[in-house]
């Protein structure tokens, strides 16, 4: 009886358990770092969960991530600026550009597949790059975009000043634990299963009567809004939108704390995030080529643990012994 | 009315033409083969059918509606639903999700964004098991498709198609690659699936083709050769020359 009961409450609790290690996270992290610095990680873990979307799930390498994170960005950052909004807002804006840049650019690059695609996607990063690089006068240019506030977050019943470092950090948190619930919600709806299915085997899939394009137009544009939001969330932290936040460089930093996090797995790219932020912004003050080293950790990754930091933990756990796993019959060497 | 029509359908690959000026059709409830030498055109002639080639010219007809121009998915949404004669699966997939992801599409056609969480589709996951059982996969379900052996992904292939519930069920080749009991396994289901579904069948294996189908057409250099019920062709000279070759 005793055997039965914990067999079935172990399916329940599972998928919590992510959540549970998170919330610790979230608020242990400003222990561990700077406090701004633990508000990037969040900022960053946001953008690397919608990069996964396109890669992780659809197989999609986009390497322009930073069309849509600058777009949301400087969307936020005007509007803030000129029109004083709500700062939820001021995220709905630059979710919706991000969203919007994202189904443009997700039209235009979908036409094509593989390295042509990736380039498409790099292409119009620096194409966006060079329009706000060229209208200075509206976003400040190579000097960035100065001045954004960060105004209370008025909920009729109360208003939370966001102003004080710990007070953004725990909105940035409570933001992107949303984020990633809402983009958990979509890869276990239906839909996120079609995008895996596109991803191993976009014929087959469309064989099934699935309109391929469209649901990779799709995730684009989820992609995208997520990108936009998380982009926002940047420029309010710094109190400037720098042009870095849309430089293809920005694009790259995605894909590496993905990859080094780990595509297979919905909460890889956050632990790639922490690791990254955290080593970029620590390591950096003291030792200036900090990047050798980064280089050296994804070698590393690449060479050994193809999953990332996921593969990592996945190998800790085959190797130790668990009782009362039964061994499947050996039913011979697969023929392919 | 037939359920498939085709109309003079031509493929052409440069100075090769893979299909030529085949016209045939495919009567509701029946089990109609196509078979001939290898390189007869056969799987192209299936592939332009499902739009994964378009032909040079002619016309393809389903319940009478033109389809020659619509693609390979809108296609699917009326009711074709193929195997491949190379496994054409989900490998990093479960077998659960493989046959999910055609269940799916058939009850849920048009909803592109469903709102319902996956496990939530009591529905779909019914079609799932049932299609599961009927092939024998249902204690692999949660296995990985990569993992399953060359037989195993062989029916992986039809209960996909068979996911879809389709009007019509195209079969390429189920048996290739197969070994003698798995080949009598998919010969069974087969002939289970026969009792309820219009299938186009590509098949290679002479005896089985002659014990389920109730038309055989042959194709021969892309030219539809001769066309009846079984033991027709069987004793068709034609035919046995295609085979044989003149020697």
């Amino acid at each position: 009886m005793g055997h039965a009961k914990v067999a079935k409450l172990r399916p329940q609790l599972g998928p919590i358990i992510p959540w549970v290690l998170l919330g610790v996270v979230v608020l242990i992290l400003p222990d561990l770092m700077r406090t701004t610095v633990a508000t990037e990680v969040w900022i960053f873990a946001i953008l690397a969960l919608a990069f996964n979307l396109l890669l992780g799930y659809t197989g999609l390498l986009s390497f322009g991530q930073a069309t849509f994170f600058g777009a949301g960005a400087y969307t936020a950052g005007l509007l803030l600026i000129h029109q004083r909004v709500h700062p939820l807002v001021a995220l709905a804006a630059a979710a919706l550009a991000g969203g919007l840049v994202a189904a443009l650019v997700g039209y235009l690059c979908i036409r094509r597949v593989g390295l042509y695609f990736i380039m498409l996607t790099f292409a119009f990063n620096l194409m966006a790059y060079f329009i706000v690089y060229q209208a200075s006068s509206i976003t400040g240019g190579v000097d960035g975009l100065p001045g954004v506030p960060r105004p209370p977050v008025n909920l009729q019943v109360i208003s939370w000043d966001i102003r004080p470092g710990v007070s953004y950090y725990l909105f940035v948190s409570l933001i992107f634990l949303a984020c990633a619930l809402a983009l958990k919600r979509v890869v276990d709806s239906p839909l996120g299963l079609v995008l895996q299915a596109i991803r191993e085997n976009e014929a087959r899939a469309a064989a099934l009567g699935y309109n391929t394009s469209a649901f990779k137009r799709l995730a684009f544009v989820i992609s995208g809004a997520f990108s936009g939001l998380a982009g926002a969330l940047y420029g309010m932290l710094f109190g400037i939108v720098p042009i870095d936040t849309i430089y293809w460089v920005t694009s790259g930093n995605v894909v590496f704390m993905t990859l080094i996090g780990g595509t297979s797995s919905f909460f890889g790219p956050v632990i790639g995030a922490i690791f990254f932020i955290w080593l970029a912004e620590t390591i950096s003050v003291r030792w200036e080529r900090w990047p050798l080293l980064f280089g050296l950790v994804f070698v590393l990754v690449i060479f050994f643990f193809r999953g990332g930091f996921v593969e990592v933990w996945r190998r800790l756990q085959a190797l130790l012994p668990r009782p009362g796993r039964k061994l499947e019959p050996d039913r011979g060497p697969t023929k392919d | 009315m037939a359920l498939l029509r085709t109309e003079n359908l031509t493929v052409r690959f440069g100075a090769l033409t893979a299909v030529d000026r085949v016209s045939l059709e495919v009567q509701p409830g029946t089990v109609h083969s196509i078979i001939g030498p290898n390189g007869a055109g056969k799987t192209t002639f299936f592939n332009a059918i499902t739009g994964e080639i378009r032909p040079t010219s002619g016309r393809v007809l389903f319940l009478d509606r033109d389809i020659t121009n619509l693609t390979v998915y809108q296609r699917a949404q009326l009711g074709i639903g193929r195997s491949f004669q190379r496994t054409n699966i989900f490998p990093n997939l479960t077998v659960f999700e493989n046959v999910w992801l055609a269940s799916f599409a058939r009850i849920h056609p048009s909803s592109l964004p469903h709102p319902m969480p996956r496990h939530q589709l009591a529905e779909v996951k019914d079609r799932v098991c049932e299609v599961l059982t009927e092939v024998g996969l249902a204690d692999r379900a949660n296995h990985r498709a990569a993992e399953l052996s060359h037989g195993d992904q062989r029916l992986l292939e039809v209960a996909i198609a068979l996911g879809l519930s389709p009007k019509l069920l195209m079969l390429d080749e189920p048996t290739a690659g197969l070994s003698p009991e798995e080949t009598r396994r998919m010969i069974w289901l087969i002939k289970e699936l026969a009792k309820r579904y219009t299938i186009l069948l590509i098949e290679h294996k002479i005896h089985l083709v002659m014990e389920v189908s109730n038309l055989i057409s042959v194709m021969h250099f892309g030219q539809l050769i001769a066309q009846g019920p079984p033991e027709e062709i069987q004793r068709n000279p034609a035919v046995q020359e295609a085979y044989l070759g003149r020697r």
